[in-house]
């Protein structure tokens, strides 16, 4: 187990003068594990995961990434090729198709791949989606099928750190349990899968359970 | 290189959108085409007629004397090197003899209100003839050069030699000088002096549009060109003696179309053959073939006999439509050859002397020939040059210079105007097409903030829009040019012709009972490039006599253009297309700058 990423003193106000949301977090993130960071609304579960995939900037602290602060990396490069993030609503491109997704996501990273079209969709392939659907449009898929490449999106530059929006918020209960599945298997391979959720069932999957409101819970 | 495939994918994806965008680049593309040929066509014009466009001019006295241009100095002028080629004229002028009577074109000319109104009625004028002569203190009664004198009589058909012939030739020339200049109800004797150079500044300037040339609206006798400044109210006076003018010439590009197209007048023969007009020849019931003869206005004995070898229309070149069945100027001219004149001229010299008046002033009763000189030119810097070189006591004069600078003005205001038009087409197409792009970003906010989200940057996002804005506006851009550039030669062409009827219009509403025919229009050598409708003023000889130079108006002498679009105006398109995709653009990286991911996917979601 590998310390990939921590945060020190993190602070978060949306201003100046503004209450601080996330106010001098510490916390501390192994590969190969599955992180929940749960709370009630507003504890700033979200806010804590657009600091972490360098979307938001912390007002205060630093979030070291393999010792790295990542506000001396460029924010595209960490987004492309540190983290891979897996939104709730899946924010995928609608005009491509599955496989297309996931061959813009390693075009942007910049990665090297001999065959991208393959790579992807190995990767697809991976997360569980059919063969199939790899050249359906975004829209023409299920919500659990959209997951599934959004997972695969995040996969496509082998990013150390996969973070997730409640990824299985608009799903019902099978699919909730395939995309936990699939993210088991991510963090059985050595990643480190955090997971930002308000959802028992998949607090009770965690490795390790993270609940805000000022408090660090194991 | 991701982008490129992105930018395409997207290009075809919201193909609505796109064909929007090419539509209104394709209608700003047409637009500046046909703008950028107007002013590219004018460019060019201007370019060939200064380079290419065959030039001829006559030459003009400053201050007139009786003598005028000396025929020695014409030719001596026409040596210089920038004198492509020259042809001359000599003009004899004559009283009415037998069996032929001239025709009245005066009444057409007293009929134009707008010529009474600014220069009175020919007998105001006739008053002014002899107020500016007696200031000048010239002889009234010399016709040397260009003297206009009417005498109906007709006793003699044959050439007289008698004596008595000289005696009357004194008596009558003085009295001519009399009644000639006192009053037009006198008109058998009256004889305005065409020679009389002082003329020139007293009489009015016919109305002309300022082109650079000293008297270029002002029509003058043909083959007086070179020594004459005759103004239009001298041809009022000299219409209304119904006289004859003998022309002879010595080049056949100096024959009027109408006598060169019937090509029966020997120019090597001094036989007094000639040719006359149709309506001189009808009014007088002449036919080819038959005799008349002419009197020399100041010894009525002295006469010629001519024989008509052809009739031709002089109506089928005017360039007013309602000159045609009218009588003009030209119908009292009679085209003979030069060798012709001289002879006249070596009969009437021996036969008469030089005469002295009461007031013991020499006066000329032989014949003597008004000399014209036509020079060519191979381009607009030899017309200039020659024009330098010309001696400060003469004045070049080219129709062919003014006449097309008159028109050329035209295609510059329709340039003018053009640029105008462009510059609202950039404001109004660059507006539309910020607008455009800015919605089209609104609506692709979503896209921009998931594409930031992965990692890709704002600027590589911006460059997606910007080649997507390219790809779509470059191929509008030709589509649009290749219609301008069907378009704009027909649709400047009709700018043209609409510019140009109104002119015209303007033309016939001044001179609209102003019936005279116009001066024959060589269609020769002289006919710059560009001119496809042919309506180039070759010929200084006929030029000067043009009636549509009465009102000072522009001629058409640009018509239409031959081409118009290109590679320049393509350059400039592409320049234009460019600038604008950039301006539309950069407001589009601009706005995409400002995104932030994370609020666009927050807002989202």
């Amino acid at each position: 187990m590998e310390n990939v990423l921590e945060l020190k003193d993190l602070s978060y106000s949306y201003t100046k003068n503004s209450p601080k949301i996330i106010n001098g977090l510490n916390l501390s993130f192994d590969s190969g594990k599955i992180y929940a960071v749960v709370g009630k609304s507003g504890a700033g579960k979200t806010t804590l995961l657009s600091l972490l995939s360098g979307l938001a900037k912390p007002t205060g602290g630093s979030i070291l990434c393999e010792g790295k602060d990542i506000s001396k990396i460029d924010k595209y490069k960490y987004r492309s090729k540190y983290v891979g993030v897996i939104f709730q609503s899946f924010n995928l491109l609608p005009y491509l198709s599955a496989i297309e997704n996931v061959m813009l996501s390693i075009d942007v990273s910049g990665i090297k791949v001999k065959n991208k079209r393959e790579y992807a969709k190995e990767i697809l392939l991976k997360v569980k989606l059919e063969e199939d659907e790899l050249d359906r449009g975004i829209l023409k898929l299920s919500g659990g099928q959209q997951q599934r490449v959004a997972i695969a999106r995040a996969l496509a530059y082998n990013p150390q750190i996969i973070l997730a929006d409640e990824p299985t918020g608009n799903l019902d209960l099978d699919t909730q349990s395939e995309i936990m599945n699939v993210l088991r298997m991510l963090a059985d391979e050595g990643k480190c899968v955090i997971v930002v959720t308000h959802s028992p069932d998949v607090s009770k999957l965690a490795d390790c359970v993270y609940e805000l409101k000022g408090k660090q819970k194991k | 290189m991701y982008i490129f495939k992105n930018a395409f994918r997207c290009i075809s994806r919201a193909k609505g959108r796109n064909i929007l965008i090419g539509l209104v680049v394709m209608v700003l593309s047409i637009s500046s085409c046909l703008g950028l040929s107007i002013k590219q066509a004018n460019k060019t014009l201007k370019k060939q007629y200064a380079n290419d466009m065959e030039i001829t001019a006559t030459l003009n006295q400053k201050k007139m004397n009786q003598n005028g241009i000396e025929l020695e100095t014409l030719e001596e002028y026409a040596k210089k090197e920038s004198v492509k080629s020259s042809y001359k004229t000599a003009s004899l002028y004559f009283s009415a003899g037998d069996s032929i009577e001239p025709l009245d074109v005066a009444g057409s000319f007293q009929k134009n209100k707008d010529f009474k109104d600014k220069y009175g009625d020919i007998k105001n004028g006739e008053e002014r003839t002899e107020s500016s002569t007696s200031t000048t203190g010239t002889s009234q009664t010399s016709n040397e050069s260009g003297t206009v004198v009417l005498l109906a009589e007709t006793e003699s058909q044959e050439q007289t030699t008698s004596e008595s012939a000289n005696e009357s030739k004194s008596e009558e020339g003085t009295e001519s000088k009399t009644e000639g200049n006192s009053s037009k109800e006198n008109e058998g004797n009256s004889t305005p002096n065409t020679d009389n150079g002082d003329s020139n500044g007293d009489f009015p300037t016919p109305p002309s549009d300022s082109n650079g040339t000293d008297n270029s609206g002002a029509p003058s006798m043909p083959g007086g060109g070179g020594d004459t400044f005759i103004t239009n109210k001298f041809f009022f006076n000299m219409a209304s003696m119904n006289d004859f003018t003998v022309v002879g010439y010595a080049d056949e590009d100096a024959l009027p179309e109408y006598v060169a197209t019937l090509d029966v007048l020997s120019l090597t023969s001094d036989d007094n053959s000639c040719v006359i007009s149709k309506n001189l020849a009808e009014e007088n019931e002449l036919e080819v073939g038959d005799t008349f003869t002419l009197k020399n206005p100041e010894n009525e004995d002295e006469t010629y006999e001519f024989k008509i070898v052809g009739i031709g229309d002089s109506s089928l070149s005017s360039n007013s439509s309602e000159t045609s069945s009218n009588a003009s100027f030209e119908d009292n001219y009679i085209h003979i050859s030069y060798k012709s004149v001289e002879k006249i001229v070596a009969a009437s010299t021996e036969l008469n002397g030089t005469a002295t008046t009461e007031d013991n002033e020499e006066k000329q009763i032989a014949l003597s020939p008004t000399y014209s000189m036509t020079y060519v030119f191979a381009n607009l810097s030899d017309y200039n040059e020659f024009k330098d070189s010309v001696s400060e006591d003469y004045s070049v004069v080219s129709d062919d210079v003014s006449n097309y600078e008159e028109s050329v003005n035209q295609l510059e205001s329709l340039g003018k105007y053009a640029t105008y038009f462009l510059i609202v087409i950039f404001i109004i197409g660059a507006f539309v097409l910020v607008v455009i792009n800015l919605f089209s970003i609104r609506n692709r906010k979503y896209e921009i903030g998931v594409l930031t989200a992965i990692g890709m940057k704002k600027f590589k996002v911006a460059m997606q829009f910007v080649i997507e804005l390219f790809v779509v506006t470059f191929v509008a851009l030709i589509i649009g040019s290749s219609i301008g550039a069907v378009t704009s030669v027909p649709v400047t062409n009709k700018l043209l012709s609409t510019i140009n009827s109104t002119s015209t219009a303007e033309v016939a509403d001044n001179n609209s009972t102003a019936s005279t025919s116009s001066s024959e229009q060589k269609q020769n050598s002289n006919t710059p490039p560009e001119m496809p409708d042919g309506n180039s003023k070759g010929n200084g000889f006929s030029d000067k006599f043009d009636p549509s130079n009465f009102g000072g108006m522009a001629k058409n002498y640009v018509a239409s253009i031959n081409s118009a679009t290109n590679i320049t105006v393509i350059f400039q398109m592409i320049g234009i297309g460019i600038l604008l995709t950039l301006v539309s653009a950069l407001s589009a990286m601009l706005f995409i700058m400002r995104y932030e991911p994370l609020k666009i996917l927050n807002s989202r979601d």
